[in-house]
């Protein structure tokens, strides 16, 4: 089958293409977009118009060009203005909640799911439920049917 | 006029407590003088917000200053057309206008559901005026807006509706002045699409806890609910890009969205109220999901005013800000009550809300519906999450954190994402039942598209993961929605052998539902578009230009040409003019603009950016101008180049088309006749 040539083929390109995808640039911009403003909210550090941005953008290049890394310098700020400048919650004590609820809310919500699906399914394949939903009851959708059925004749 | 405002805002009051308590008596009894009277209390206080409203308009219009709320948030240069918005610029204002356009849609509901909802009504009209109750509360005992200035005899002044003892009437000279942020025409007209949005969320609440009460729990509800559901979702989603267009074009600082709790606010229930819409599609197909239907017509009304709590009562911003009014109680009051009423209506309910077919199989729409669904809520329930967690971790810690995009875009990105996925599988699996060899086939083109534009970018645009893995999933839902407008077209040639214009137009209009859907997942593959455009592939650069020198950025070239003041009525305005080119042709001369304006408020806030923004379908020239030096001899900006924004606007445009094509009336033969049949073989 062609189209199943075409689509290894495709694959096969984005396999090979994909790690070839190249990284780096300017640390300096970087880490501006990395840092967050201390005192407004939610303003990234390379677009804020505030005097301490100003600073802190002026520290960065003094910093790096005196041979700091960035996370040294990323670690200064930190312990001057406080994790406020990540704009996200630092990955330490209590504050690896604010990382942990999301993945368990959502490990729990697809599972729950899948809970449902799988036991549904189960139930009706025990017991198969008489169609008495309103719209087989009432819009038979002639338009509808033939679309699945010309999906079958594919 | 204040006391007019009050006084009608103290009798819709009351009435509103006769109407709840005669609805109930009347559903209870089954009396309809009753239940007709409680509808026509709640007409009558509809009658009395807007009067209130329209008191406290013309209290605005008149620039009357002895009212505290006027006084603060407007002033005499004010220009008309703001001072219409001023009302909604505070807090006492916007609880008023909330009520106000609560009051509207009651009684536009009511006028409907009359007749078509007999068993429900009193409790549509009891639960309407309960929400009426709350809000007409906070306005009259916590945040009202008529309170007048006195100065007390030690010569301080304070707000009170009445004369304090000793006191007499202050009226300023000029008001404060309305915040210079707000003076923005997306700001007069985004507040009350979001409102719209939010406060219609209270009607599906309102059917689904009427349908508790009275026990009529059938699945007929599921049809009826919708447009009181896809309306104000409409008018949500309007709300939420007219605001992101106004951060974009106010804020200057070159993005759209930076989930601060004000953003996020209209976001939850947003999403909640997009789940409730696919998941009512269960229900309607296949009495499934009662209970989850229900619960999630609660929901997103709940959130909503979770949502006017966590921005009206200051918690975010600091804990002790909370204390300082009684809103933020009274809100914390209602949500707990209204939360535990539903729960305990819900757990009354319960036995008489099982499903009428089960699952036939684990690869149907409706499992991807219910994934779908899932993906939502949880998207909600985090966004909401995130937005509380720095008042939770500075309680615990007492340091201040900050919870801004880095932390949103990583954990709902993956969650977007995977809703892209299913809206790019969902549409191709079929009700009840599909078998994957049947979904391979129809995934095929879908997936060979989406593979194709995937090598297509890496050879000629890009090689990061992160754009390639949005556009390329973009790409697949694109396809999905391509090929079901091919494949319904297709079909309808086959049996009428219309032409492919006319099949494809009839098809549609015979399933306004389905394809009214596939358009506005167009316009969300549109947003997403722009979002991974806007955000992956943005070029900026922060520079002094001096006059009529040139820096290059992007391709394009920009000279500083000369600075021009203009004055306004209430501002004076600096404009810098920057002529860009690309290459060698002319593009046209951008006029960013800073704002200094005159009034109180205007003067703490510090001058206001106004950027210059030349858009295509390519990208946006966006230039911000930040000062200048030497008598207009160096200019400061700030410039961006933002790939593909415009997609933003028109993808909001389509998916609010897309709603209107779904819900929009038409009087056809063909939809006649199917209600002619329903009417004659009443669904068991």
């Amino acid at each position: 089958m062609t189209l199943k040539r075409i689509f290894l083929a495709l694959f096969l390109l984005l396999l090979v293409a994909i790690p070839a995808a190249a990284q780096g640039g300017d640390p300096a911009a970087e880490l501006q977009k990395e840092l967050w403003c201390p005192i407004c909210q939610g303003i990234r550090l390379d677009v804020c118009e505030q005097q301490v941005c100003e600073q802190m953008r002026e520290l960065i290049d003094q910093e790096l060009a005196a041979g700091k890394t960035k996370e040294e310098i990323k670690q200064q700020f930190i312990e001057f203005y406080g994790p406020v400048v990540l704009g996200e919650p630092p990955r330490e004590g209590i504050n690896w909640l604010a990382w942990i609820v999301p993945i368990l809310l959502a490990v729990g919500g697809l599972a729950l799911a899948g809970w449902m699906t799988h036991s549904w399914s189960r139930r009706s394949q025990l017991q198969p439920a008489p169609d008495t939903t309103l719209d087989s009851a009432t819009e038979p959708d002639p338009y509808l049917s033939q679309v699945e059925r010309e999906i079958e004749d594919l | 006029m204040a006391d007019l405002g009050y006084i009608a805002l103290a009798l819709a009051f009351i009435i509103t407590l006769y109407g709840l308590a005669v609805s109930l008596l009347g559903g209870y009894r089954g009396d309809e003088v009753l239940i007709t009277s409680a509808r026509n209390a709640l007409y009558v206080v509809a009658g009395l917000v807007a009067i209130s409203t329209i008191a406290l308009w013309y209290l605005f219009i008149t620039n009357d200053f002895s009212i505290e709320f006027v006084a603060s948030h407007s002033e005499r240069s004010l220009p008309t057309f703001y001072r219409f918005s001023a009302m909604w610029g505070g807090q006492d204002g916007s609880l008023l206008f909330w009520l106000f356009i609560l009051a509207i849609y009651s009684t536009v509901f009511m006028v409907v559901e009359w007749r078509r909802q007999v068993r429900r009504r009193p409790y549509m009209i009891a639960t309407l005026l309960a929400v009426h109750l709350f809000f007409l509360a906070v306005v009259l005992f916590a945040a009202n807006p008529f309170e007048r200035l006195w100065v007390l005899a030690d010569g301080s002044t304070q707000a009170a509706l009445f004369r304090p003892e000793g006191a007499s009437l202050f009226i300023p000279a000029d008001g404060m002045g309305l915040s210079p942020l707000l003076q923005n025409y997306w700001m007069v007209i985004h507040p009350v699409f979001l409102y719209l949005g939010y406060v219609g969320l209270t009607l599906p609440m309102a059917y689904a806890v009427s349908g508790l009460v009275s026990g009529e729990l059938d699945n007929r509800w599921s049809k009826d609910v919708r447009v009181w559901n896809l309306i104000p979702w409409m008018f949500l989603t309007i709300g939420i890009i007219m605001g992101s267009q106004w951060a974009y074009i106010e804020l200057g600082w070159g993005g759209f969205w930076a989930w601060d709790p004000v953003e996020n606010a209209s976001f939850i229930p947003w999403l909640t109220a997009t789940a409730f819409l696919h998941s009512i599609m269960l229900q309607h197909q296949r009495g499934m999901l009662k209970v989850w239907n229900v619960s999630l017509a609660f929901i997103s009304f709940w959130l909503v005013v979770i949502g006017t709590f966590i921005t009206r009562s200051g918690i975010i911003d600091s804990v002790h800000a909370f204390a300082l009014s009684n809103v933020g109680p009274m809100f914390l009051s209602f949500i707990i009550l209204s939360f535990a009423l539903f729960m305990y209506l819900l757990w009354q309910r319960l036995p008489q809300l099982q499903s009428d077919s089960e699952l036939d199989s684990m690869l149907s729409r409706e499992s991807a519906f219910l994934y779908v669904n899932v993906l939502f809520i949880v998207a909600a329930f985090v966004t909401l999450f995130g937005t509380v967690f720095p008042i939770i971790s500075e309680a615990l810690t007492s340091t201040k954190i900050a919870v801004s995009a880095p932390y949103f875009n990583k954990v709902d990105g993956p969650i977007f994402l995977g809703i892209l996925v299913l809206m790019g599988i969902g549409p191709l699996l079929g009700w009840r039942r599909s078998s994957s060899d049947m979904l391979r086939k129809s995934l095929l083109p879908p997936l060979a598209m989406a593979l194709l534009v995937v090598a297509i970018l890496i050879m000629l645009v890009t090689r990061h993961w992160l754009p390639l893995l949005g556009w390329g999933l973009s790409a697949l839902v694109l396809g999905t929605i391509l090929w079901e407008f091919f494949r319904g077209a297709q079909a309808r040639r086959r049996s009428t052998g219309e032409a492919w214009p006319l099949a494809l137009l009839r098809v549609m209009a015979r399933n306004q539902r389905r394809y009214g859907g596939y358009l506005v997942h167009l316009g969300v593959v549109m947003i997403t578009v722009a979002i991974v455009g806007a955000t992956s592939f943005q070029s900026n650069l922060k520079t002094s230009i001096r006059l009529n020198e040139t820096v290059e950025l992007a391709g394009y070239s920009f000279t500083y040409t000369g600075l021009e003041q203009e004055k306004f009525s209430n501002h004076d305005a600096a404009i810098a003019n920057v002529l860009v080119k690309k290459g060698d042709t002319v593009i046209g001369t951008l006029r960013p603009r800073m704002n200094f304006y005159t009034a109180v408020s205007g003067r703490d806030m510090g001058p206001t950016t106004e950027v210059g923004l030349r858009t295509n379908l390519h990208e946006d020239v966006y230039v911000v101008f930040n000062g200048w030096e030497q008598d207009g001899n160096l200019g400061a900006f700030e410039i961006f180049i933002n790939p593909l924004m415009l997609w933003m606007w028109i993808g909001g445009l389509v998916m609010v088309g897309g709603t209107l094509f779904a819900v929009w009336p038409m009087p056809r033969a063909a939809t006649r006749r199917v209600r002619a049949t329903a009417v004659a073989q009443p669904a068991s």
